[in-house]
């Protein structure tokens, strides 16, 4: 056999192997300098948001002349899965989503062809750009620039929020996008530079001037020209006309009309001066304005390696910054992840720390425990080189599952097997000679070898349902089963290879085998209890029965989540706000909040971003804050025994004083992940597509009644779409009409009155502010004086330039129009969401659906989808329910072809329900809930469990085959048997102890998978000495009995 | 059966066990639902989500019972909301009291100062001839009497003075000696400037709001308003702008109002007094605008809905209830809005 010959091999060249195992060693722990680490999985879709910017356009206008044309231009690129949509105040973004698997720049560079040709038919003010290449993961460092109080520019002005701006904008970000893995910087907050004319209505009406003659003049007073050259005494002379402005002083004495050859300069019918840009997004830090700063990374990058560069460049960064104003960070993503990886390290060490002492009290042989337990580093390293070159990234959910007792077990196997046989082998012939050693080292291994590949072949083998999960779970479990599965083939490998000849290596002269006194206790409590368990056979089983049937029942009452959320550590809160909330208002509110937030002595910081910021990858409302709480280190509490839960709910019932704000808690990446990934993150989604906004409403708002009704419905919500109040200046064709006027020069002047225009900038060096022109502020927020904004009349050039004002011209109406308009695959759609509690999602939908389909009529060209989370867990359940049987007959198989028989094979598969009435009741004992976690547990204690039975069954029946009787094979057996199960099984559930009790950062994801193991692991045992022995004995003998009879 | 005779007591552990078994099972049963078994260890998520799913649901419910709870009188419902004086001052809102308050509506013009045509003279020679001296110039000051220039007719060819027949300023001349001249040239424009004219430009939609004797006030950059009496409304219309002409006398002894400067005006088109409140405290709901009462002195605000009437500058005149003397959030009142909707109040992406 082919397995015979490799440990022949390895034995004999044992020195080659070792040097080569040292080598791909040495390979591994290069690979691991290079190994992507962060603290979760990255679970984005592969998307590309398209964010095109729109001064002034309402939703509306967004969707129509944005929006549309963009979603149409997209249809039929390849891997494509959906396109959904938002268009909001002067903001338009469609998020393309594609096919996993697709490669990000292969998708951008087709959107980016698609672009292209869409950019012709939008208008010509509208931006359109591509969000950065940045997963959930990507935001991994946030600063923010303050200036002192007494901290004086140049020319003795504060550094105002405008001011920090600009340096954010020309000084920090420059020096923060050059460095590698950085895809991009968003800045919040502040106001960008802009030189504001602002012409007083009366005095432009008095010298018979327009907002028009203000802008061209601009325009045309503000441009460099070149000139082509001369040649002169053959030198060559580039003729330069300069005519830029450089200072916007020098706008004051530009003449915007000359009635009668008198010179109007602008400074006699405007107020020329630095103006804030009419802003959509804002920040603050611990109760005050600030500017903020976002750094993403590239996909892919090594997240503690990026946020550690961009760390190291702040100081320079501060170096060149003007005296009093100071950066300071406020999330690095280095610090979570540290702290994660410092709890798997931690969880590791501890973990393969028990796993040597543990095969060392029950071998009784330092160098043999020493031999298994190498075993573990290798496969280890040799699994970081797996994962480098599978793409996979080390986290807490790929490094935290691995168990070193499940991949040492196969190792034990075989090294208890050589140190028997050496031991027996020195009591016969004494002190072995070099080719006896080998030999010996050979046979034991290879008589062992078969088994024990079953048994890793058939862990492996539950790790496949795994790899058929999609979606979020999919890309949350898959790196997790791809470690493992290195892992595995990695200690497969070793355990005939390396093993065999580390133990040639190593146990020259005198090898000591012997029970030790734990194994002798162990089998003296053993036997009798095996010896009742046998007598009371129908006891046993009905027990096991009842046990199983018990913990079946006991699941339907135990709470259910989907994945247990790494604690981050840090908080994120939003701070909802009515529609319509002004930006400064909100800006207020989020003050207020922030300075009740402060006086709680666990928060180090806390800043919040507000709306949308310069690169709209979130794009907020102004009425939504993105809050950020940093904690101090749990040592600095006040109470340092304080659970966070206790602390948010602390917080939760502090924010809820302060009025007019709603509140969501989550986490950071948490937060950027669900944003990311979908437009909805409720159980139940019910979209209503159509075209007629009003119409989707009412229909919405019909479900959501008839939902409300619906048993177990909970947060019955309908899309926040409506409600944001709108001012609309209504022209009046007739009197247009009347006075020789059109529609557009209403609107102009309208939007240039209130919106601005720019006309020009004004370049420093690098440094570019856009001059704009609109009313002065006291005048555009009143509407009495929009009212009576003058309008001029058309008139021949001679004759008195005559007036109206904009009220004889056009109606003014404030009523509320949509907030946001929402489109998916090139629809508009409304969404009523909702979650289910106290039953199943399966039973609430068919309950529903007939219910919604009586209830609301539809218009023509209106229809509803269904969709939310039950779509992705109804997608998960049809997979699994293929892919679990399919798996279980492979292990059936697996089983069958080790052991022959069909009973057999079911003997051994009855461990699997057995070892998770333990799993069930350890979650239930300490009180976790049942999650996709949990379940991954319970699927690698499957295998544990099957492993051990394999390996009980075997024994008595080669028992029986050597002429034993049923009974005495089987209490034989078990008792031969019982350590190397005891070994397995102690290994595996102490190797996954830390796990279980640990309670650092990222604790709180393994320790459902290891409670499960442990819980599983030590029933599954417990039922293998015990309840297997008798079930063989039921089984066989009533064969027995068919047969005699 | 048989097999119970056979051997009873073989099988009391059987019914021992399958009776533990049907215990627990019902223990398991009276158990809480999944929400129970979610204990310790939670991380944050689990936390909001309780938020959502548990507290957040019963909060909601006791904002009803005390916060919200709705008011008013038969059909309608009004919201209300408590607040504490603190968390009130914190926010920057500021209560007042809804009280009678002089109001005045007034309707903004623009005007531009023209010479009193009462009260200046346009001088045309009388006879066509040659200019032979020019006596006064731009600016100088004329009593009654005085002689402008001197003109030899064409036909006489006598020279004869040009008199002023009235007390004032000289505001334009038009005459330069050598200069030949017809009856048709205006020579001279004096004028008296201690009183001018300020014509107002009237748009159709105000055509009824102006009577005469209204009092309007005029204000230019630099000069100190002043009110003075609608004198004039023109009785057509100019047909390009489809405006009326008012205007008003304007006393100028010192001089400051000069012809040709373009200043504004408010018509004070009413004048009355009412309960008003500031125009900060109105906040918009979906079913009319509201102001927020603060109720019987504690800590409850309820959105009153109010009728609103004419607005002056910040003020705004109340239709309906409150009365005079209760007191209403004046600043800062959109934080009450806020807190009622919050409810509403989602993230949607």
């Amino acid at each position: 056999m082919t397995i015979d010959k490799i440990v022949g091999f390895a034995v004999r060249r044992r020195w080659l192997v070792l040097a080569v195992v040292l080598c791909i060693a040495i390979l591994g722990a290069w690979n691991f300098t290079r190994l992507p680490i962060d603290a979760v999985p990255d679970i984005t879709n592969v998307q590309v948001q398209i964010n095109t910017s729109a001064p002034g356009y309402t939703p509306q206008e967004a969707e129509q002349r944005i929006t549309y044309p963009l979603e149409t231009s997209l249809g039929g690129m390849p891997g494509l899965a959906y396109t959904r949509s938002l268009s909001r105040y002067g903001l338009s973004q469609v998020t393309v989503v594609f096919e996993d698997g697709t490669d990000i720049y292969f998708a951008r560079q087709l959107l980016n062809e698609r672009l292209q040709e869409a950019r012709e038919k939008l208008p010509a003010d509208a931006e359109v750009s591509m969000g950065p290449v940045a997963t959930g993961l990507g935001e991994i460092f946030m600063y923010v620039l303050e200036s002192d109080a007494e901290a004086k520019d140049a020319s003795g002005i504060a550094y105002d929020p405008t001011a920090l701006r600009e340096l954010q904008d020309y000084v920090v970000k420059p020096q923060l996008r050059i460095l590698k893995g950085v895809a991009e910087v968003n800045s919040i907050g502040g106001y960008e530079k802009q030189y504001h004319v602002t012409p007083d209505p009366g005095k432009l009406r008095a010298y018979g001037l327009s907002f028009d003659e203000i802008l061209s003049a601009l325009k045309r007073d503000n441009m460099n020209l070149g000139a082509g050259y001369i040649e002169t005494s053959g030198e060559q002379k580039l003729v330069r006309i300069p005519g830029r402005m450089t200072d916007w002083r020098e706008l004051e004495n530009i003449v915007v009309g000359n009635p009668d050859g008198v010179p109007i300069r602008l400074s006699q019918v405007a107020e020329v001066g630095l103006g804030k840009e009419l802003r959509t997004g804002a920040a603050t830090e611990n109760g005050k304005e600030v500017v903020l700063g976002t750094v993403f990374m590239l996909t892919g990058e090594n997240s503690r390696e990026v946020s550690r560069r961009v760390a190291a460049q702040m100081a320079s960064v501060q170096n060149s910054l003007p005296k009093g104003v100071k950066i300071r960070v406020l999330y690095d993503r280095t610090s979570l992840v540290d702290r994660t990886i410092a709890t798997v390290r931690k969880n590791l060490l501890e973990g393969a720390l028990f796993v040597v002492v543990i095969l060392f009290l029950l071998l009784g042989n330092i160098k043999a425990a020493l031999a298994t337990a190498l075993v573990i580093p290798l496969s280890m390293l040799f699994t970081v080189t797996g994962m480098v070159h599978a793409r996979v990234s080390g986290n807490l959910m790929s490094l935290g599952a691995i168990d070193f007792g499940i991949i040492v077990d196969g190792a034990v196997i075989i090294v208890e097997n050589c140190l028997r046989r050496l031991g027996e082998a020195q009591h016969r012939l004494g002190i072995l000679s070099r080719e006896e050693r080998l030999r010996v080292v050979r046979e034991a291994t290879s008589e062992v070898a078969k088994p024990s590949l079953f048994g890793v072949f058939i862990i492996l083998a539950v790790y496949l349902p795994i790899l058929a999960l999609t979606g979020i779970e999919g890309k949350m479990f898959h790196p997790m089963a791809w470690t493992v599965i290195f892992a595995l083939l990695a200690a497969l490998v070793l355990s005939v290879t390396a093993v065999p000849a580390l133990v040639a290596v190593l146990f020259t002269g005198k090898v000591a085998e012997k029970e030790n006194a734990f194994m002798r206790t162990c089998k003296r409590a053993y036997r009798p209890v095996l010896d009742f368990c046998l007598q009371n056979r129908p006891m046993v089983a009905g027990s096991a029965l009842v046990l199983v049937l018990l913990c079946c029942l006991l699941t339907t009452r135990m709470g259910r989540e989907f994945i247990p959320s790494l604690d981050e550590g840090d908080i994120a809160m939003h701070a909802l706000r009515i529609p319509g909330t002004g930006i400064d208002q909100s800006v207020d509110m989020q003050l207020i909040l922030e300075k009740r937030l402060r006086q709680f002595p666990e928060v180090r910081d806390v800043f919040g971003k507000i709306g949308t910021a310069e690169i709209a990858n979130d794009p907020m409302p102004p009425n939504v804050a993105d809050g950020f709480l940093i904690l101090k280190p749990r040592n600095e509490w006040p109470d340092p025994s304080k659970t966070k839960a206790e602390l948010v709910e602390e917080i939760q019932a502090a924010v809820r004083k302060v009025p007019g704000n709603n509140y969501e808690f989550t986490q950071p990446i948490e937060m950027r992940f669900n944003e990311l990934i979908a437009g909805v993150r409720s159980d139940i989604a019910v979209k209503v597509f159509g075209d007629d906004l009003d119409g989707l409403m009412a229909a919405a708002g019909r479900v959501e009644a008839i939902l409300k009704k619906v048993p177990g419905a909970s947060d019955v919500k309908i899309e926040q779409a409506t409600g944001l109040p709108m001012l609309s200046i209504i022209p009046d064709r007739a009197a247009l009409a009347r006075y020789g006027l059109n529609v557009a020069e209403i609107q102009d002047l309208a939007s240039i009155a209130v919106g601005g225009r720019e006309a020009g900038d004004i370049v420093q060096g690098d440094r570019r502010f856009p001059i704009v022109v609109r009313l002065p502020e006291s005048h555009r927020r009143d509407v009495d004086q929009l009212k009576n904004l003058p309008v001029r009349l058309p008139g021949n050039e001679e004759s008195v330039r005559e007036y109206v004002p904009l009220s004889a011209l056009a109606s003014f109406e404030t009523n509320s129009g949509p907030n946001q308009i929402s489109r998916e695959n090139g629809k508009r759609r409304v969404v009523v969401t909702a979650n289910v509690s106290g039953r199943d999602m399966g039973s609430f939908v068919d309950e529903a659906r007939p219910k919604i389909d009586a209830g609301v009529k539809l218009a023509p060209g209106t229809w509803i989808t269904w969709g939310g989370q039950f779509e992705n867990l109804l997608s998960a359940a049809k997979r699994l329910r293929v892919v679990v049987p399919i798996t279980l007959l492979l292990i059936f198989l697996l089983l069958f072809s080790s052991l022959g028989t069909v009973k057999n094979s079911l003997l051994v598969f009855s461990g699997i329900p057995l070892a998770l009435t333990g799993g069930v009741i350890a979650l239930f004992i300490r009180g976790i809930p049942l999650s996709i976690s949990a379940g991954v547990g319970f699927i690698a204690l499957s295998g544990v469990a099957v492993l051990n039975g394999l390996v009980m069954v075997t024994f008595i029946e080669s028992l029986r085959k050597e002429g034993h009787d049923l009974d005495s094979a089987i209490r034989e057996g078990s008792l031969t048997r019982l350590r190397p199960v005891l070994m397995t099984a102690l290994v595996a559930s102490l190797g996954f102890l830390p796990m279980a009790l640990a309670t650092g950062t990222g604790a709180e994801v393994q320790k459902p998978l290891a409670t499960v193991v442990i819980g599983g692991i030590l029933s599954s045992t417990a039922l293998t000495l015990l309840v297997l022995p008798v079930l063989y004995r039921v089984a066989h003998g009533r064969t027995k009995k068919a047969v005699l009879g | 059966m048989n097999f119970w005779k056979q051997n009873p007591r073989k099988h009391l552990p059987l019914l021992i066990l399958s009776g533990v078994g049907i215990v627990l099972a019902l223990l398991i049963l009276r158990l809480q639902g999944p929400s129970a078994a979610s204990g310790e260890g939670e991380p944050v998520k689990e936390a909001g989500h309780t938020e959502h799913e548990g507290t957040g649901h019963s909060e909601h419910e006791a904002a009803h019972e005390e916060g919200y709870a709705r008011h008013g009188t038969g059909e309608e419902a009004w919201e209300s909301v408590e607040l504490d004086d603190s968390v009130l001052a914190q926010s920057g809102a500021a209560l007042d009291t809804v009280r009678l308050r002089r109001m005045a509506v007034r309707l903004p013009l623009q005007g531009k100062i023209v010479l009193n045509e009462e009260r200046s003279a346009r001088i045309h020679p009388r006879f066509p001839g040659i200019i032979l001296q020019v006596k006064k110039q731009l600016g100088s000051r004329v009593r009654k009497g005085d002689v402008l220039a001197v003109i030899e007719s064409n036909e006489s060819l006598q020279p004869y003075n040009v008199i002023s027949q009235m007390e004032g300023a000289v505001v334009s001349r038009n005459a330069a000696a050598g200069e030949s001249v017809t009856g048709e040239d205006e020579l001279f424009v004096v004028a008296d400037l201690s009183s001018v004219w300020v014509d107002f430009q009237v748009y159709r939609q105000d055509f009824n709001r102006l009577r005469l004797g209204q009092k309007i006030r005029v204000i230019a950059e630099g000069v100190s308003p002043i009110e003075t009496p609608l004198a004039y409304l023109s009785p057509s219309v100019e047909a390009h702008s489809q405006s009326l002409l008012a205007r008003v006398v304007l006393p100028n002894t010192r001089g400051i109002w000069t012809p040709g400067l373009f200043v504004r005006g408010e018509a004070a088109v009413e004048e009355f007094q009412a309960p008003a409140v500031r125009m900060e405290a109105v906040q918009e709901f979906p079913d009319g605008p509201v102001v927020f009462v603060r109720e019987g002195g504690g800590n409850r605000y309820l959105a009153h809905r109010v009728t609103l009437g004419r607005r002056d500058g910040d003020f705004v005149e109340l239709l309906s209830h409150p009365l005079p003397g209760e007191p209403y959030v004046s600043k800062n009142s959109f934080l009450l809005k806020a807190e009622i909707g919050k409810g509403e109040a989602g993230h949607d992406h």
